[in-house]
């Protein structure tokens, strides 16, 4: 069987779709406004024709790929390529200022392929437990999850937590927009049919980070200031990885738990990991300045989620993301209905993709590593020539989210928005992170007290959620209670 | 060529209404459903297997149909689609407008309109030339949604073409629940009154409409708890987090087989030939049927022959041996009625959603 298994992945069809997927996931991912779920989706319909194995390990290059792809420009240009990618542009930007992009896309390329190895382990010994722990997660969970996450607010604010506090405040509010899921109700749309459905994701996003960059470029041309566009040195060293490995390691045990979680995907990981990392470490101020941990911990979480969101996917038939959403529809149409059976049925398919999916994660790292120098160069293209490239590409990618031109006016409206909130010295991923949760937070926590009967006790009740909330709790009063001990010792030792 | 682009980007589109989940805030079942698209919708669509084209056929039977023959009066069909690209409406469509084309002699094209709960896409839609140049795909929401958000239509802002696909919803309820049969499961909700949570895929929706229904056709008192979508429902059944969950057959399937989750009964005209032993609510006394609905409707006011030239055409599609097999494979039913039924159809479901809008509380405020 294991013979069989081999022999199927290493044939030239299914070689070369892994790897076309791959690349194919890459470049997509690395555009902002296109994501990994647009790109499953586009590609979908022309796996039809293809073997299932072959055609599903098309979609599952391209997704581990895209995910990938996004830290490229979020690194190169201090714009997600996709909103995996929104918590490595903390630390990843910092690098190419200081003209290491190679350095930071290096230690990118091995903690994703690192994250994406650890999670397809995962799926392939434990598909079924974790599965189990994905089919508890409901309201309460999802809340508890959402809860724990706003709290992270605190850790990627930089230098001011008051201004990182305001700018999450603004990201709640914005979630509110549209129509409420509970009841119904329309809230803040001012009468207009197209704010019912709330503010598309991905023209915010796209605007806040690179629109209001293509604006501060602007003014540097304008100015004539010169940016250093010399790049030093283009690999990461020996030390990088060593430090990078336990980072490695926790982020992608993390993504590939949240992952397996419905609802809960790559973006949100990525900032998960990012807060352990930076709580674990032995000097967290460091963080947000342009270390290798800052880069590794949401590039590993976020590929970690790749296995993560096949588990319930393959085990339960129940899609952990949107990514897999997509995968589902062309599984069916494949006549591979997941679920228990499909493990009986189909063992040899299902093997068939595990390894497909290890194959995809070395491919990943194979053609990152190649392509280094070739994306580094992106950043000494004159900024006259990429400024306005972006600017086109930011504005065909939200126009494509729904065919119409209000997503435009609100990416260019967050563009503004962020434009002066950098100015401003107000951090953007606060905004992220409470667009992401904040309807998710919103949603359960409503939907819980519906299936408690309004009773708050359901949050206490369930063992999962009540462990988020109180790992919450902790977090957001230890550095208080750790600033009180540090006061009274520094009074005992002067005194 | 510039079908291929618009039709790439309309799945783009798609997507990542899909990815920002900010999309399917709205307050009906199927859009959120249709956010997620291979999760919900396309296993709501996923309708029986069986039954395939008779209805279809019989009507095709009498005139062939023969492509070419007719002089549609404008130079293109636009179908609008309310849900998103990539959802099991848009892919039905997509799969039909090959033949469609062929058929009339002119190009027809999708293009989706998603958003705020397919308000957008109808809204849209409504305000077409009535001249045949554009027609709207209808589901069900187009019915559900004037009750629960503030949009200009109804259904009957619209002229019926005819219907082509349909579904049905099911009750499950946890594998090992003490009840086995729907008057078990009532004598039980009866006993212990508020204790029985239903899940459904969102307020407003079809599903939640239904379950509302049928805890009224049969007097007993449920909480329902809403999700995003029928695919999260049937998971948080599944998963023990709710006692019961009334959504469609396709959409419990992988439950079912996993052995967590059993059938009572379905809310089908008549029982399902996929679930031959599974009784339906006609049978048991609870006279609760909704259908979630595809079909065509136009801008009011359109000439009967356009109207009859597109129901040609639909019926020329489903006998199409493709679209056959692609129904077939995907789980869609075929269920072609004329405008006349179909109106029918619409008038008599409309009445359950505003006998319900009232007793939920969702009338718009």
């Amino acid at each position: 069987m294991l013979l069989d298994i081999l022999m199927n992945v290493f044939r030239p069809a299914m070689l070369l779709s892994i790897l076309g997927g791959v690349a194919m996931g890459i470049s997509i991912g690395a555009m902002p406004g296109l994501t990994s779920t647009m790109g499953v989706a586009l590609l979908m319909p022309m796996t039809f024709a293809m073997d299932p194995d072959v055609g599903m390990m098309v979609l599952i290059g391209l997704f581990c790929g895209a995910i990938y792809g996004g830290s490229i420009t979020a690194i190169l240009i201090n714009t997600p390529g996709t909103p995996s990618a929104a918590a490595t542009v903390l630390d990843g930007y910092k690098f190419t200022m200081r003209g290491e992009a190679g350095r930071a896309l290096g230690i990118s390329t091995v903690s994703s392929f690192g994250g994406g190895i650890i999670s397809g382990i995962f799926l392939i010994f434990i598909a079924p437990i974790l599965a189990e722990i994905a089919l508890k997660f409901s309201a309460p969970e999802t809340f508890a999850l959402a809860f724990f996450g706003i709290s992270i607010i605190a850790s990627i604010s930089g230098n001011s937590l008051i201004k990182g506090l305001m700018s999450g405040t603004l990201g709640l509010i914005l979630a509110l927009i549209g129509m409420d899921n509970i009841t119904g109700y329309s809230r803040f749309t001012f009468g207009s049919t197209f704010l019912m459905a709330g503010l598309s994701f991905i023209p915010v996003l796209v605007g806040l980070f690179a629109m209001s960059q293509c604006f501060l470029s602007i003014e540097e041309i304008y100015e004539r200031r010169v940016m250093d566009n010399t790049t030093k040195r283009s690999i990461p060293t020996l030390q990088d990885l060593k430090t990078i490995f336990p980072t490695i390691l926790r982020a992608g045990i993390t993504g590939t738990f949240i992952g397996a979680i419905p609802g809960a995907g790559g973006d949100i990981s990525a900032f998960v990991s990012y807060d352990m990392e930076k709580r674990v470490s032995k000097h967290p101020e460091k963080f947000g300045t342009g270390i290798p941990e800052g880069i590794a911990a949401p590039e590993a979480s976020n590929n970690g989620t790749t296995g993560g969101a096949l588990i319930p996917l393959l085990t339960l038939g129940i899609p952990g993301d949107a990514n897999t959403a997509v995968m589902l529809g062309a599984l069916m149409v494949h006549n591979l209905t997941p679920g228990p059976q499909l493990f009986v049925d189909q063992a040899e398919t299902v093997y068939t993709l595990f390894a497909g999916f290890m194959l995809a994660n070395v491919f990943m790292l194979i053609l990152g590593l190649s392509g280094l120098r070739a994306f580094v160069k992106i950043v000494s293209i004159p900024r006259q020539v990429l400024v306005p490239v972006i600017m086109v590409l930011c504005t065909v990618g939200s126009y494509a989210i729904n065919n119409n031109f209000n997503d435009v006016i609100v990416m260019l409206i967050a563009g503004v928005i962020g434009y002066f909130l950098t100015k401003g010295g107000f951090p953007l991923s606060p905004i992220v992170l409470a667009l992401i949760l904040g309807p998710m937070a919103e949603g359960n926590f409503r939907r819980s007290l519906v299936m408690s009967n309004g009773s708050y006790a359901i949050f206490l009740e369930r063992p999962i959620a009540l462990a988020f909330i109180v790992i919450a709790v902790i977090s957001l009063f230890l550095p208080i209670i750790k600033k009180g001990i540090k006061v009274q010792k520094e009074s005992k030792a002067s005194a | 060529m510039m079908k291929n682009v618009k039709k790439i980007i309309a799945l783009l589109a798609a997507v990542a209404m899909a990815t920002t989940g900010l999309a399917g805030c709205g307050s009906s079942a199927e859009s959120s459903s249709e956010a997620a698209p291979a999760s919900s919708e396309a296993a709501s669509s996923a309708a029986s297997e069986q039954a395939t084209s008779q209805e279809a056929s019989s009507e095709a039977a009498d005139g062939e149909l023969v492509p070419g023959t007719v002089k549609y009066p404008v130079k293109q069909l636009t179908i609008t689609c309310p849900p998103a690209a990539g959802g099991g409406t848009d892919l039905l469509i997509r799969a039909m407008t090959a033949s469609m084309s062929e058929y009339l002699g002119v190009p027809v094209i999708v293009q989706n309109k998603p958003g705020a709960g397919m308000a957008i896409g109808f809204s849209a839609g409504m305000k077409e030339k009535p001249d045949g140049s554009s027609i709207t795909a209808a589901v069900a929401e187009m019915l559900a949604v004037p009750y629960v958000s503030q949009v200009d239509f109804t259904y009957k802002d619209f002229t019926p073409i005819c219907n082509f696909n349909s579904c049905y919803g099911s009750l499950a309820v946890a594998a090992d629940a003490p009840y086995n049969t729907v008057e078990e499961f009532v004598a039980y909700a009866k006993e212990h009154p508020g204790e029985i949570r239903f899940s459904n895929s969102g307020v407003g929706g079809n599903w939640h409409v239904l379950a509302a229904a049928f805890a009224d056709a049969a007097g007993i008192e449920v909480t329902h708890v809403p999700f995003d979508g029928g695919g999260p429902a049937a998971n948080a059944l599944a998963g023990g987090n709710v006692e019961a969950c009334e959504v469609s057959p396709q959409e419990l399937d992988v439950h079912v087989k996993s052995g967590k989750v059993k059938l009572l009964c379905t809310f089908s005209p008549e029982r399902l030939p996929e679930l031959p032993d599974l009784p339906t609510g006609t049978e048991l006394g609870y006279d609760t049927i909704l259908t979630i609905f595809r079909g065509f409707v136009g801008p009011k006011d359109m000439d009967p022959e356009v109207v009859k030239m597109i129901q040609d055409a639909t019926q020329y599609a489903l006998n199409d041996p493709e679209v056959t097999s692609f129904m077939e494979t995907q789980h869609y039913t075929k269920n072609y009625m004329n405008a006349e039924e179909f109106y029918a159809m619409l008038e008599r479901e409309d009445a359950i959603y505003a006998d319900q809008a009232v007793k939920l509380g969702l009338t718009k405020s």
